[in-house]
């Protein structure tokens, strides 16, 4: 029964994210992407990464997502005026290196992953891992005991980036 | 650490100080932010601390990169001027503090001894740059370099975490001696190690690779380092490039020393591709600041080859040629700034070589450091980069890395000639560059990085010996 | 852990497949008589005009990214919560551990708060109003030859 569902989000998510790359237009590109996101959420689910899915669905699909397709809504449409279609679409460019440089990559994580043997990686580093129980709480005590510096950077990053987004994105010039 | 702590909230000081209707203080502020904290750096001389759980640590090395960046940043807010007297469209609160935080993700880039630090480091020092690049509005260009450094940065930024999570995967580790001890053990015990730590340290080399500029990830280099204000570019040439390194030396001679025999032919051939690429597009240069940007790359080539080298004076040879070339890069933009201001084409700054034509005749001091800083960078005799490079070929050459230097040595000649087009254009050709006048600050700290470099081309053993 | 997500998605698929019962149903049930009256969009009433997909305003932008930055902070607070007031722990360290876990809180929320505030006092928060375009036109009648007219027919 998990095995089915696994494959199922896997399928969902991979036939999305080609969705996202072969259509044309940007706005379908960006719907195919929610649902890219949603797989991707799930599977972190079934890896025993519960606070992981929940956090890409709130970071990802209800933020990034959103800032993307307003994104879209921003740009500027020359269709618009003529009362046509305005449909922002894409082109192929670079169509020989890019299939080269993924085709590689994918080889590349592709022998690395099958090669990996996460069973014996598992018991020599990670010791049993429960899939059963919350990493919420664990995630929590680890963020204020033995990670509380990154924690507290975090928070310096995340200043710069409201500072340095208002200023670009203002326009108050 | 200390400095950590304290320039994060020097920055959000600086952000506040920008509502107070006086943007002459902010300037002088910034200068006694950064005094202040390279204070409390040097005051961690000679300990050996490990702060919260081994996420940093504070040793000698990292008193002395955090001293190199400090230093260059305080170059470049010298020469900042407060940013231009144009009320409305310069914002010297925002500019200023994003440099204060973007050094602190600098000083996290030296001092880190967990892989997250490192990341997070590695994040804020881009983000405050992808801001600073874009900073001037309505500049097309600079808009379009603030995209591309930012569309190649996250790139990268992914790259390198993937590579981190690979080498955790494999290592069951974040800390950079935890690996550098699995790594070992298990090159010694000969036992199988999982295809995952090849793949994590590739990626987390390609990822600081392309933060570095070396080829064949450079291709952004140009382009951002032209349509970033020309400020900010001497900012990201010093800065970025000490940092990158630094983390690259650190996580390369400690983590994966173990797979030294693995990872040294990647490098060795990249830094010989980098090196040829740099300097022979440099030669084909018009614009100043272009040539400036290429000849950062083929900087990052020498920096590699002492990094490929792997030997015990590696560590001293980086610090001192990242001190070397930041002086020498700051002087150099210092003088490109008033000059390419002073000269305007199309209602643009002049960054051609031709603005510099006739410069010796009226302003003999921006000459001189002009001449100086390109000698330095040339590595001429008699300069600090000359040392520098003194330093690198001597690492290379106990390691034996012989095809790196023949071409380093072969272009470091080709890198003479272009380095002399300045040179020649203030001295030798005719041109109508009235005097053109400099604050005092300016003027000091032209007078110093120029001071500095003669002195360190003729007693490199002052800063050697601390190194 | 696994069994709670299974009833999300079983909520999820059900969400999905009640959609689509009812959408057949009501095919089934509804007479179908289109006319161009009924298949165009409707706009209160307007004969609709031009595409669906406008052009948006900079302002939605502006708020849409810093909301993803608090969204971002607020993933960070989630795990806080959930241990925060956790009595076991407190009671193994002597009451330090709700202190410490508050400050440090205070510490991440407080940076980010002065963030918030600076862009507030920048005005990065206010709504950007659009321009009202003045007339600068000047009409060559002197006003005061209105008024003129004005008292001569006064009377």
């Amino acid at each position: 029964m998990l095995n089915i569902i696994l494959i199922a989000f896997c399928i969902l998510t991979v036939g999305s994210a080609l969705w996202v790359l072969w259509t044309k237009n940007v706005l379908h590109a960006a719907f195919a992407l929610l649902l890219t996101f949603l797989g991707v959420a799930a599977l972190y689910v079934m890896a025993g990464a519960d606070f992981l899915g929940i956090t890409q669905i709130l970071v990802y699909v209800g933020g990034i997502l959103v800032l993307l397709i307003f994104g879209i809504m921003l740009t500027n449409q020359a269709g618009n005026k003529e009362g046509g279609k305005n449909m922002i679409l894409t082109e192929n460019l670079n169509r020989f290196w890019g299939i080269l440089i993924a085709g590689g990559f994918f080889g590349l994580l592709f022998y690395t992953f099958t090669q990996a043997g996460f069973q014996e990686v598992e018991q020599q580093h990670f010791g049993e891992i429960s899939n059963h129980s919350s990493t919420i709480q664990i995630t929590g005590i680890q963020l204020m005991t033995d990670y509380v510096l990154p924690f507290e950077i975090v928070g310096v990053l995340l200043m710069i980036a409201l500072v340095g987004a208002s200023f670009l994105a203002s326009k108050n010039e | 650490m200390n400095s950590i702590i304290a320039l994060s909230l020097f920055g959000i000081a600086n952000l506040f100080l920008g509502f107070l209707n006086n943007r002459k203080i902010l300037m002088p502020a910034t200068l006694a932010f950064i005094l202040f904290a390279l204070g409390l750096n040097l005051a961690d001389w000679n300990t050996e601390v490990l702060w919260f759980n081994n996420m940093l640590r504070t040793n000698n090395l990292s008193v002395n990169f955090t001293t190199v960046i400090l230093v260059a940043t305080l170059l470049v807010v010298a020469i900042s001027r407060g940013f231009g007297d144009d009320e409305e469209h310069s914002h010297p609160a925002e500019y200023y503090a994003i440099m204060l935080f973007s050094v602190v993700g600098a000083i996290m880039m030296v001092t880190f001894e967990n892989l997250l630090m490192l990341f997070i480091g590695l994040e804020i020092l881009s983000v405050s740059m992808y801001v600073l690049t874009g900073s001037d509005k309505r500049n097309l260009r600079s808009n379009e370099a603030a995209l591309k450094y930012f569309l190649m940065g996250a790139f990268a930024t992914g790259i390198l975490l993937f590579g981190v999570a690979l080498v955790y995967g494999a290592t069951g580790s974040f800390s950079i001696y935890g690996i550098g001890n699995f790594v070992t053990e298990n090159r010694m015990g000969q036992s199988e190690i999982t295809p995952m730590l090849y793949v994590g340290i590739l990626l987390i080399i390609i990822g600081l690779l392309f933060k570095v500029s070396a080829a064949p990830f450079h291709f952004w280099t140009p382009d951002v380092y032209e349509g970033a204000p020309t400020i900010f570019t001497a900012f990201m040439s010093t800065v970025v490039k000490t940092a990158g390194f630094a983390a690259l030396y650190r996580l390369l001679s400690v983590s994966f020393v173990g797979e030294y025999g693995k990872w040294v032919y990647l490098l060795y051939f990249l830094c010989a591709a980098t090196l040829i690429i740099a300097n022979i597009t440099a030669v084909y240069q018009q614009s100043f600041k272009r040539m400036m940007a290429f000849s950062s790359i083929s900087h990052a080539g020498y920096l590699l080859m002492t990094v490929t080298s792997n030997q015990a004076t590696t560590q001293s040879s980086i610090l001192f040629y990242s001190l070397a070339y930041s002086i020498a890069t700051v002087t150099a933009f210092a003088v490109m700034i008033l000059v390419s201001e002073n000269k305007t084409s199309n209602g643009k700054p002049d960054e051609s070589f031709d603005a510099f034509k006739g410069l010796a005749k009226n302003n003999p001091l921006l000459a001189f450091a002009l001449a100086v800083s390109m000698l330095s960078l040339a590595g001429i005799p008699l300069t600090a980069g000359f040392w520098g490079k003194f330093f690198i070929f001597s690492d290379a050459f106990k390691r034996g890395l012989i095809l790196d230097l023949i071409v380093a040595v072969l272009m470091s000649a080709v890198g003479v000639y272009y380095y002399f087009k300045p040179i020649i254009a203030s001295y030798m050709k005719e041109g109508n560059i009235q005097e053109i006048t400099i604050k005092p600050i300016y003027k000091l700290t032209l007078i110093i990085t120029t001071i500095l470099t003669i002195l360190l081309g003729l007693m490199p053993d002052l800063v050697k010996s601390i190194f | 852990m696994l069994t709670d997500f299974g009833y999300i998605l079983l909520f999820i698929i059900t969400g999905i497949v009640f959609c689509f019962v009812i959408l057949f149903v009501g095919k089934l049930l509804r007479p179908s008589r289109p006319n161009e009256e009924k298949l165009s969009t409707y706009e209160s009433g307007e004969a609709p005009e031009g595409n669906a997909n406008v052009r948006f305003n900079i302002r939605f932008y502006v708020i849409a990214l810093i909301f993803v930055l608090f969204e971002v902070e607020l993933v960070f607070l989630f795990p806080w919560a959930t241990v925060f007031g956790n009595k076991h722990l407190i009671e193994v360290t002597n009451g330090l551990w709700g202190w410490f876990a508050l400050a440090e809180m205070l510490i991440f929320v407080g940076t980010l708060a002065l963030g918030l505030a600076y862009a507030w006092v920048k005005g990065h928060l206010e709504w950007v109003r659009p321009k009202i375009q003045t007339q600068d036109f000047t009409s060559k009648v002197p006003a005061n030859l209105y008024e003129n007219i004005n008292k001569k027919y006064e009377k």
